[in-house]
């Protein structure tokens, strides 16, 4: 099955601001990311409430884990 | 990208241009020649110019080049020997025409359509015994089409199969009493049913019932699990005889965990329900509704539960039970509306199929089908624990509430039981005289890829012993149940079925994957950014929706073309054809 994942820039706001992270709930609250400051681009200190925007894309597994099922 | 020979002849209409650097005397093929399905990113982009001097791919396959030509370039008459000029069109005679499409049409009387199709038209005489389209062919027509040979019978008449009758009782007022009664349109329920409720759920800690009347909407709810009619049988089993439905009233359930936890995160519709809550979709509270809410604390962590989800359905169901034992033996006499509708079968229109895409990844992402009251719970079957499976209910059986949804997780797409109570493109298909419906496919949608690919494949074998015509395929929701979509629409159109998809896209859910049939689409977006807004029901199907995919389906089933869409998502094609359809 050939699927296309495509970025598509998302809104979203910031919900959680630590001393080395912040984390997004996206828009409609389709999920939060947990990213490093690093990853973050501002032109002021993050704030809760903070509106911000990435390009994200549906995530496909690439290398399903398999499982040494002793069992059988 | 190169095009295979097959995929030239779809686009030979469309611009000439050549995927690769090509040199002086080769002989154009379609291997030469770049997909057109990706002009519009390229144009876009600047890669490519095409100007009215560029020829077709129809006009320059077999052609050769006369000079060294770089990828991405559009070929013109300059660079090519012994190009085919567009056929112009031959004005043909309608007269000689009109015998030639006497065969297919009566040998397509049962369930084909009559296509012709004349560049230019001059003294047009045309006399087709058709008998209307919904009588009997002449037999003298189709004797002689058949060429001696005696012509099938063929029916062309409506069979009802089932009648179900749906009696309103409209109620004024809902209040909170003793008992549960219902008497001169005041529905009373019984203080404390919920505390039996929580007695056969103990996942549930908390419960509360409250009534919001059309007045004041201005109220907070936890995020809305579902919506729910109240109806009962009175005669028959599910899909036929008597139901005994109230109008006016609807039971909204809602629920948090004990850690405050929305049970429908990711995609919550809780905040103010004037707010969140686009009232008069199919599945949701009309504006001069009653609203019986019912809401649910459950267990701590048990909302993204199988368990959680279901516990408070089934305890919400026992609620509205208490209504239904009092509402069954009401006087068919006391009835405010009374609307009957039968199950017909068209004899010689199109036979089509709905295909309604559930949910079926687990938790509240499934439905319970036919359970033993309208809309209900008990006695149905998750779809999940049948394996996704498609199963076919008739179209009376959908209309009396033969799905109760528990709701994925998108507010702004979800389908909710109402939704399916009174489901908008069911009642078009049915009631449309030109075309058979011949039933409603539920199809799970299941997490893994190797799941969707087996559950598709069952539809398509189903299909093919069906014998349809057309089809028409829809989904609730966004993400990868877009990839089973999609596959279901291949599997169709792959058997020569003509299908239609209906979904919301827009931008947020754009599809992952598409093939060739994947070329009449409606878009079910109504958000002006083309979001999941968290407005309860706002990116659902509606009438003018369904309007639009019958009439695709139509066209398709009459061999018109259905024009290309432009690459992204666009409403001002929306708003056009919605004025094309009326």
């Amino acid at each position: 099955m050939d699927i296309e994942l495509t970025p598509k820039l998302l809104p979203g706001r910031l919900v959680n601001v630590t001393d080395i992270s912040a984390i997004i709930e996206l828009k409609g609250r389709m999920g939060m990311i947990t990213l490093p400051l690093r990853s973050l681009i501002a032109d002021k200190k993050l704030e809760v409430g903070d509106e911000v925007e990435v390009y994200l894309s549906y995530a496909r597994v690439t290398k399903p884990t398999i499982k040494d099922n002793k069992d059988n | 990208m190169s095009m295979t020979k097959e995929h030239a002849e779809q686009y030979k209409d469309k611009p000439a241009v050549v995927c690769c650097r090509a040199t002086k005397g080769t002989v154009i093929t379609a291997a030469e020649l770049e997909d057109p399905g990706i002009f519009p990113d390229l144009e876009e982009s600047g890669l490519i110019t095409i100007t009215p001097e560029t020829l077709t791919v129809g006009e320059v396959i077999g052609a050769t080049l006369t000079r060294d030509v770089d990828g991405l370039t559009s070929l013109t008459a300059a660079m090519l020997d012994g190009v085919t000029k567009k056929a112009e069109a031959a004005p043909a005679p309608v007269a000689a025409a009109a015998p030639a499409a006497a065969a297919p049409v009566a040998a397509a009387c049962c369930g084909g359509v009559l296509h012709i199709k004349a560049d230019s038209v001059t003294g047009l005489d045309l006399t087709i015994p058709l008998g209307g389209f919904g009588g009997a062919v002449p037999a003298e027509f189709a004797a002689a089409a058949v060429a001696g040979e005696a012509a099938p019978a063929c029916r062309m008449d409506d069979e009802v199969v089932s009648t179900l009758e749906k009696r309103f009782f409209n109620v004024k007022e809902v209040k909170l009493g003793a008992k549960t009664a219902f008497e001169d349109g005041v529905l009373t329920l019984r203080k404390g049913a919920e505390k039996d409720a929580m007695k056969a759920y103990p996942l549930i800690k908390k419960m509360a019932v409250d009534i919001i009347t059309p007045d004041k909407r201005h109220v907070h709810t936890e995020t809305i699990m579902d919506v729910v009619p109240v109806a009962t049988k009175v005669e028959g089993d599910l899909g036929a005889g008597v139901t005994n439905t109230l109008g006016k009233v609807v039971f909204v359930l809602t629920g948090v965990d004990e850690a405050g936890t929305q049970v429908h995160e990711f995609g919550s519709s809780d905040g103010f329900m004037d707010e969140t809550i686009i009232f008069g979709r199919p599945g949701c509270p009309d504006q001069d509704d009653i609203i019986v809410r019912v809401h649910c604390v459950l267990q701590r962590l048990t909302g993204m539960e199988r368990r959680g989800p279901m516990a408070a359905h089934g305890a919400c169901d026992h609620i509205i039970q208490e209504v239904r034992d009092v509402i069954r033996g009401l006087e068919a006499s006391k009835a405010d509306d009374v609307v009957k509708t039968d199950y017909v079968r068209r004899h010689g229109r199109p036979r089509v199929l709905l295909v309604k895409e559930i949910m079926g990844q687990g938790a509240m992402h499934d439905n319970i089908i036919l359970p033993m009251e309208p809309a209900g719970v008990l006695g149905g079957r998750p779809n999940v624990d049948l394996g996704n499976v498609p199963l076919v209910l008739n179209v009376n059986e959908v209309r009396d509430g033969g799905i109760h949804a528990l709701c994925c997780i998108g507010p702004a797409s979800k389908e909710m039981t109402r939704h399916y109570f009174r489901e908008p493109m069911v009642e078009l298909l049915a009631n449309d005289p030109e075309i058979n419906l011949v039933g409603v496919a539920f199809v799970g949608s299941p997490q893994v890829n190797d799941e969707k690919t087996f559950v598709s494949r069952r539809l398509g074998a189903m299909a093919d012993t069906m014998d349809i015509a057309g089809c028409i395929v829809t989904t609730e929701g966004f993400g990868n149940n877009h990839i089973d979509f999609a596959s279901h629409i291949e599997q169709m159109g792959s058997r020569g079925i003509k299908v239609v998809g209906v979904s919301y896209c827009a931008y947020q859910g754009q599809l992952v994957v598409g093939n060739k049939y994947t070329d009449a689409m409606v878009e079910l977006n109504k958000d002006a950014g083309g979001f999941e807004s968290e407005r309860l029901g706002e990116n659902t199907l509606t009438a003018p929706e369904a309007k639009r995919a019958l009439a695709m389906l139509k066209n398709k089933l009459a061999g018109v073309a259905i024009a290309a869409p432009e690459s992204k998502w666009n409403q001002a094609v929306i708003d056009a054809n919605n004025k094309l359809v009326g």
